[in-house]
């Protein structure tokens, strides 16, 4: 079998030397080799890596090592595997890792599985961060790797590098051309919000499910429903009620995750009753399913967030209330239960309250923030520059959209089927577009989704390509 | 005063009536709510059954009976002399049943001179056997002169065809023949005049009936035609013509649609249809009585008018005063709630609420009505101060301190009263709202809002370019799915 890898790698250096990545990336993918790996002993493909150079012959490298990775059973060694992944991630070329994103991505999505079953995932880390470097091309971009790296982040509890990326708005998608590739994106969202969650930023994290959620599908993913549970979790604790999803949403998800996940929005409404008795009870019957949904803290978390929210309705109708009288209208257990509660949210800024121990009484006040200092309006400036950078981000888009020849095709034919305008060709259209562009600085882009360009676009996107 | 009323206890009597009984819709409304009974009327019955005629009579009478044992038996007996006077033999058997349970029931429980009076009747069989012959023979009669009318295909003669049959059938208490009857005649109005007599029928049958949109869309239809839109506009210029629609015919159209505005809880429109009625020419007893027609609209404008709109809609109004003639103690009620009196407004409120459980249209609004008319009273109360202490607040409603701080917060809540509460010394404090400070929290609320949507719009626009899309894998990807699943949950 030796000849038909001698012969590979004769080939890949020869092409290698003339640049040409394209075909070689097409051959990989024709090759004899990838349809019987396991005929192929590993000594061989161990020869075959060592005349490689990683940075010059980098898909060939990129092949071996997927070939060794099919053959490789979880009791071997995995040492020397893992050295070669890592050298071959650290020095492999940019350019030539960009003809073929789907064996890349795949093999990383191997290793970080071997390292995920090995416990050892501390070390992959820094290596997925390479890898990542190594398909994008500006820092906004999304790649499949990103969600093993959260996963791996999340795993090792070492959520600084899987930070670095999540805090970046993703502006383009790098991908391969295979057909079914969300899965690694969903992950990204869902590990993600994971993170988020962990960190206690829980408007991040109920960003990122969403995002998860909202993934235009034809069919609903576990990891979409995983998401969709966890995402009516935390809006319950951060909002203290489920907010309807985005309308872009697609319908299979309202219809099935709906009824899959009907326990969690029985708890929903067992929470609007505001009960921090009757929300107890709940939980405690469907407490298995929870745990098996892996959601137990969560829950423990949204039965916290019933006696905040109770005493943050309190801090809207009272001045002065005293502590038993808190206690009794929370259903809590005892003034004390009261007062500790009532600290803690004072010391973590839900409510501006002082309490009075010799009368046990406890005043509420309003935000003492007036908008009238100046870190205050450091802070206004710091937020508008963001909505700006924002608004400058769609306006950029949209103008992309506007010189698309798809688009303007599509505009145009159109036109000429609805035979309502009058002026043909350029003219108009530029008038045209003028406005829109405009409509879009103006509005919130959220507001005006149908008469964007930006979302014109999206709505007929899938039948253009 | 606490409204004197307790849950029924008795047995719910089974009625096994045919589907067109007007009741049996009362009926399943009535059982959905809380049934309740009410023990302490103050109205003298025959009176107040001498303003009704035709089967809004025998409503009232079959309602009051269901919720008021005091008055079963008296009510079930009025109704049965009335019914002997129709060809309604069904509601002639029901009330007669009724009747005779109420009798036992009253014997049972063994009020010795009660008793003596009270021994049963006999079945008329022969007033029932005459009747459903004189029925079938008229119901005969009628079909075959509508056949030959359409034979000889005379509008004019097919409409009154039509009309006599619908009212042959609301005689023999049919409604959904007769209101199939009524409206057959549609095709058949040659004037105006026609539409609104046909409108008119089709909505007195449908109040009967309690189909709400059909009353609302047929006096909509009728106050369409030229002539309504003539006469109302006659009625404020010159004296009425004698061409024209009679007024008691357009008031009559407006309160029917008021009782649906009622029926579907739309208090504020309810009460605005019934102010434009006339109390001169509120005489339509198949319906309703005038004095009806002035508790409905004192009690919706209480509950929906503001104090500008309850001045310049009642207490100015001089065709209003007519009706508020009528009942005196309305009369009072809207007068001390205009001059915030609010606890002896309220406490004559209590006292006439058993009196409106007994009326069919209104007792399933009653504690909808009460419950915001005390809202209001509150809003009036609280609006002119800066702070109030909670125990004149009390002592001016009849209440205790607590019921105060549970209302007024429930207010606050429902964002109706700008205030706090200050339970240390039971004292509300109107709250001064800082305008700035609001609108700057408004406006950062409203840019992370946008930035947070824009962002994910952007994040599926680039999705979206680039079709990743969850799509149905085939069978080998979905192990991978699954998988990819597996490793969530080991987390």
């Amino acid at each position: 079998m030796s000849h038909f890898v001698e012969h590979f790698v004769l080939k890949v250096q020869e092409l290698s030397g003339q640049g040409k990545y394209q075909e070689i990336s097409n051959m990989i993918t024709t090759s004899p080799m990838g349809l019987m790996p396991s005929q192929i002993s590993m000594n061989v493909l161990d020869n075959a890596l060592e005349t490689f150079n990683d940075y010059r012959h980098s898909l060939g490298v990129l092949h071996i090592l997927t070939l060794k990775y099919n053959q490789f059973s979880p009791n071997d060694d995995f040492e020397l595997l893992f050295r070669q992944t890592k050298s071959f991630l650290e020095s492999c070329c940019k350019e030539q890792v960009k003809c073929a994103v789907d064996p890349f991505c795949d093999l990383c999505h191997r290793f970080t599985a071997a390292m995920v079953e090995r416990g050892d995932r501390r070390r992959a880390v820094p290596l997925l961060l390479t890898a990542i470097d190594r398909l994008q091309s500006s820092p906004s971009d999304l790649t499949e790797i990103h969600g093993d790296l959260c996963q791996l982040c999340l795993l090792s509890k070492w959520f600084e590098p899987a930070l670095r990326f999540l805090d970046v708005d993703i502006t383009n998608v790098v991908r391969g051309k295979a057909k079914y590739a969300a899965k690694g994106f969903l992950l990204y969202f869902y590990y993600g919000g994971m993170i988020y969650t962990a960190l206690k930023k829980y408007d991040k994290a109920l960003f990122f499910f969403e995002a998860a959620i909202t993934v235009e599908s034809v069919v609903v993913s576990h990891i979409m429903l995983e998401a969709y549970k966890k995402h009516i979790l935390l809006s319950l604790i951060t909002k203290g009620k489920v907010e309807p999803l985005p309308k872009w949403t697609s319908s299979v998800v309202e219809r099935f995750a709906h009824q899959i996940s009907k326990v969690y929005h029985d708890l929903d409404s067992v929470y609007a009753s505001n009960s921090v008795n009757h929300v107890r009870d709940f939980c405690a019957n469907h407490a298995e399913q929870f745990a098996r949904d892996g959601n137990t803290g969560l829950i423990k978390q949204c039965i916290a967030s019933i006696s905040r929210k109770n005493i943050k309705k309190l801090t809207k109708t009272f001045l002065t209330l005293s502590l038993s009288d808190v206690a009794q209208r929370c259903n809590l257990s005892s003034a004390r239960e009261a007062e500790r509660h009532l600290v803690n949210m004072i010391e973590d800024g839900e409510i501006y309250a002082t309490i009075n121990q010799r009368d046990g009484m406890v005043l509420f006040k309003d935000s003492p923030n007036k908008f009238d200092d100046p870190d205050c309006f450091l802070e206004l400036e710091q937020k508008m520059r963001r909505y700006m950078d924002v608004a400058d981000k769609v306006k950029k888009l949209s103008e992309n959209i506007q010189v698309d020849p798809l688009f303007i095709n599509k505009v145009g034919a159109n036109e000429e089927e609805g035979a309502a305008g009058p002026g043909p060709g350029s003219v108009s259209n530029k008038l045209r577009s003028g406005s829109l562009e405009r409509r879009t600085a103006l509005n919130p882009p959220g507001r005006s989704a149908d008469s964007d360009p930006l979302f014109q676009y999206l709505g007929s996107t899938t039948e253009w390509y | 005063m606490l409204p004197r009323m307790r849950h029924l206890d008795l047995p719910q009597q089974v009625h096994n009536q045919p589907n067109q009984e007007p009741m049996v819709v009362d009926e399943a409304e009535a059982t959905s709510e809380e049934v309740v009974s009410v023990l302490n009327p103050t109205f003298e019955l025959e009176m107040y059954a001498a303003q009704y005629t035709g089967l809004a009579k025998l409503n009232r009478l079959l309602f009051i009976a269901d919720r008021c044992p005091p008055m079963r038996i008296e009510a079930l007996r009025l109704a049965l002399d009335h019914v002997m006077g129709t060809l309604n033999v069904n509601k002639y058997q029901e009330v007669f049943r009724k009747l005779c349970d109420a009798l036992q029931a009253a014997n049972a429980q063994g009020v010795p001179d009660v008793a003596d009076t009270y021994e049963l009747p006999q079945v008329d069989a022969h007033w029932v056997d005459s009747r459903l012959k004189q029925v079938a023979l008229k119901t005969e009669k009628l079909d075959n002169d509508l056949k030959n009318y359409k034979a000889n295909s005379i509008k004019e003669s097919i409409r009154r065809g039509t009309d006599d049959l619908g009212e042959h059938y609301l005689d023999c208490g049919d409604l959904n023949n007769a209101l199939r009857s009524f409206a057959r005649a549609r095709d058949y109005c040659t004037s105006g005049r026609h539409v609104i007599d046909y409108c008119l029928n089709v909505t007195r049958v449908s109040v009967y009936l309690q189909y709400w949109q059909h009353v609302e869309s047929y006096v909509t239809k009728a106050e369409n035609t030229p002539e309504v839109i003539i006469a109302t506009s006659a009625t404020t210029q010159a004296g009425p013509s004698t061409d024209s629609v009679s007024p008691t015919i357009i008031d009559k159209l407006r309160c029917c649609r008021g009782i649906a505005a009622l029926a579907t809880k739309k208090y504020k429109k309810a009460a605005l249809h019934f102010l434009q009625a006339n109390a001169y020419n509120c005489d339509f007893p198949d319906i309703m009585a005038a004095r009806d027609v002035a508790m409905y609209a004192g009690l919706c404008a209480l509950a929906s008018f503001d104090r500008a709109e309850l001045a310049r809609n009642i207490i100015n109004q001089q065709n209003f005063k007519q009706f508020l003639e009528l009942d005196p103690q309305l009369r009072d009620i809207i007068q001390y709630f205009y001059e915030s009196r609010y606890g002896q407004c309220l406490a004559l409120l209590d006292s006439i609420q058993d009196n409106l459980l007994l009326d069919i249209y209104l007792a399933p609004h009653v504690s909808a009505l009460y419950g915001q008319i005390r809202k209001r009273a509150w809003i009036q109360y609280f609006s002119p101060y800066s702070s109030a202490d909670m125990n004149r607040m009390a002592s001016a409603f009849n209440t205790t301190v607590q019921q105060v701080e549970e209302e007024i917060m429930q207010l606050i809540l429902d964002n109706q009263i700008q205030a706090r509460i200050d339970s240390q010394n039971k004292i509300v404090y109107a709250r001064d709202v800082d305008q700035r400070t609001t609108t700057f929290q408004k406006c950062v609320e409203i840019g992370d809002e946008l930035e947070r949507r824009t962002k994910a719009l952007m994040l599926r626009a680039t999705l979206i370019k680039h079709r990743i899309v969850v799509k149905c894998p085939p069978r080998m990807m979905a192990t991978c799915i699954v998988n990819g699943e597996r490793e969530n949950k080991n987390l």
